[in-house]
């Protein structure tokens, strides 16, 4: 009875608290390695981005939903946009929220469902950046031809500085190579492939510049793939060849840059002329300048021996004749015209003659008529200018007969 | 002059020799003096280059000085 009644005896009460609850709760779950590194795989809703850069969501499947958070630290590495709606798998500890008592995901990395994460990021990256016009062509700056300094940026060690050296060394050894060393793989690659595109630019004595490394997976390449390189790519004055070696995909800084090669070396070939090709074109240049001045020369020696020719003293002498005949023929014509003028006169000098004949006191003296004149030489035309006895002079056709005056008959 | 100033000065003579004005021949021999003689310095810088490479160092970033470095094939 007695040990019925011992039994029956209620132990004293051990009263949890809230807080203990939750507490030992936590401590359970945190002691669970399996809780503490769990995948789980959902959809993201009910995402919430405050200003504390926190990212808050709640991750469901058909029957169940799980809040989940991204600290700071870590949602500021997110490659990618999560959006509502995502399927998605996330890594991270199962946590209790102490204020609420309510069990969350502290997740630490987030992979998109069926594409990559990286390429996920690629593509939400070249989207946002073509949108933004980054990739237009309006914006490729043209190389230079001649360029005498070459910038480039890559890793001092990688194979990429090796074939520019060998490539440029070769082909036109005339530019000046000038390396920023950085690093092109790596967490801070793409911080620094961006510094020295910015420092590049400070300088004022580089006239294009390389950017690049040698070949490798998509996850070395990731650099080329960030939006700190794009920006600094485009925001370059100093025309840029992204030289990332990888002959079929092109990364995020090719489609920035002004132009795309698709390894360092095909860059330098690119960047520069080949020297050989060169020295073939001065060649050229050489003997087109020899048949130029030659052809010149050839040209004035004709003209001079044009002028030769006409200064010759066969040519002179010819020239004399001809001039003189010109003078003959000139003569014979103005005599021509003189003999026309003088026959013309005569003709008219001879009408003239007749008609003076006609009118001469001579021609009227041969037809039988005579002239008187008295003793002072005066012509008598009336007997009353004379008077008997006086001598008078009359003037035959031939010879004169000198008178005296008998009679003077007056007859009016 | 630079390189490719010397190859734009270059094609210049070439080009007043072809074009047909007439130019007294004491001026085209000495366009045609002057063009040789690009060509044959032009020709010297290219067989003589040697590539200078340099380095942006690191540690004084300030000013971005360069060192020479040589390289040993």
């Amino acid at each position: 009875m007695d040990q019925q009644l011992e039994l029956n005896i209620p132990r004293p009460r051990t009263i949890f608290s809230v807080t203990d609850i939750t507490n030992t709760l936590k401590r359970i779950i945190q002691q669970n390695p399996l809780l503490q590194n769990v995948w789980v795989r959902g959809q993201v809703s009910n995402l919430r981005r405050p200003n504390s850069g926190h990212i808050y969501l709640t991750l469901k499947d058909d029957n169940s939903s799980i809040r989940g958070i991204i600290w700071r630290s870590n949602a500021s590495r997110l490659k990618f946009n999560l959006r509502d709606g995502d399927e998605i798998l996330v890594n991270g500890q199962i946590n209790i929220y102490t204020v609420s008592s309510e069990y969350q995901i502290n997740i630490t990395k987030v992979e998109p469902i069926g594409i990559g994460a990286l390429q996920l990021a690629f593509e939400q990256l070249k989207q946002k950046l073509s949108d933004e016009g980054l990739f237009d062509q309006s914006h490729k700056k043209p190389l230079p031809s001649y360029p005498s300094k070459i910038g480039v940026i890559t890793s001092e060690t990688g194979a990429a500085i090796q074939d520019i050296y060998k490539q440029l060394s070769r082909r036109y050894p005339l530019a000046e190579l000038l390396l920023y060393p950085s690093l092109v793989q790596g967490e801070q690659a793409a911080t620094e492939i961006a510094r020295a595109i910015s420092e590049m630019n400070r300088r004022t004595d580089i006239d294009v510049l390389i950017v690049g490394r040698g070949g490798g997976s998509i996850e070395d390449l990731s650099a080329f793939n960030e939006e700190i390189v794009a920006r600094a790519i485009f925001k370059s004055k100093i025309p840029i060849v992204s030289a990332v070696g990888h002959e079929t995909d092109f990364t995020i800084a090719d489609m920035v840059a002004d132009h795309r090669s698709s390894t360092p070396s095909a860059a330098i070939e690119n960047v520069v002329p080949d020297r050989s090709e060169l020295i073939s074109v001065l060649n050229g240049t050489k003997s087109r300048l020899n048949e130029l001045i030659k052809q010149r020369i050839r040209l004035k020696y004709e003209t001079l021996e044009h002028l030769s020719t006409e200064l010759s003293p066969t040519k002179r002498l010819e020239k004399i004749y001809e001039f003189s005949q010109t003078i003959d023929r000139l003569e014979e014509s103005y005599q021509r015209v003189i003999d026309a003028k003088m026959e013309e006169k005569n003709v008219k000098l001879q009408s003239l003659a007749d008609q003076l004949d006609n009118l001469s006191p001579l021609s009227t003296l041969n037809r039988g008529y005579s002239i008187c004149r008295d003793g002072s030489g005066d012509v008598i035309t009336s007997s009353q200018q004379i008077n008997p006895g006086e001598s008078i002079d009359v003037k035959l056709s031939k010879g004169s007969l000198l008178c005296t005056v008998d009679e003077c008959i007056n007859k009016t | 002059m630079t390189f490719e100033e010397k190859l734009g000065k270059l094609n210049e003579i070439v080009e007043t020799l072809e074009s047909p004005e007439t130019l007294d021949l004491d001026a085209s021999l000495k366009l045609f003096e002057e063009g040789v003689g690009l060509v044959r310095s032009c020709r010297e810088i290219l067989e003589k280059a040697e590539l200078r490479i340099q380095k942006v160092s690191q540690e004084d970033n300030e000013n971005t000085v360069t060192e020479t470095i040589s390289e040993e094939e």
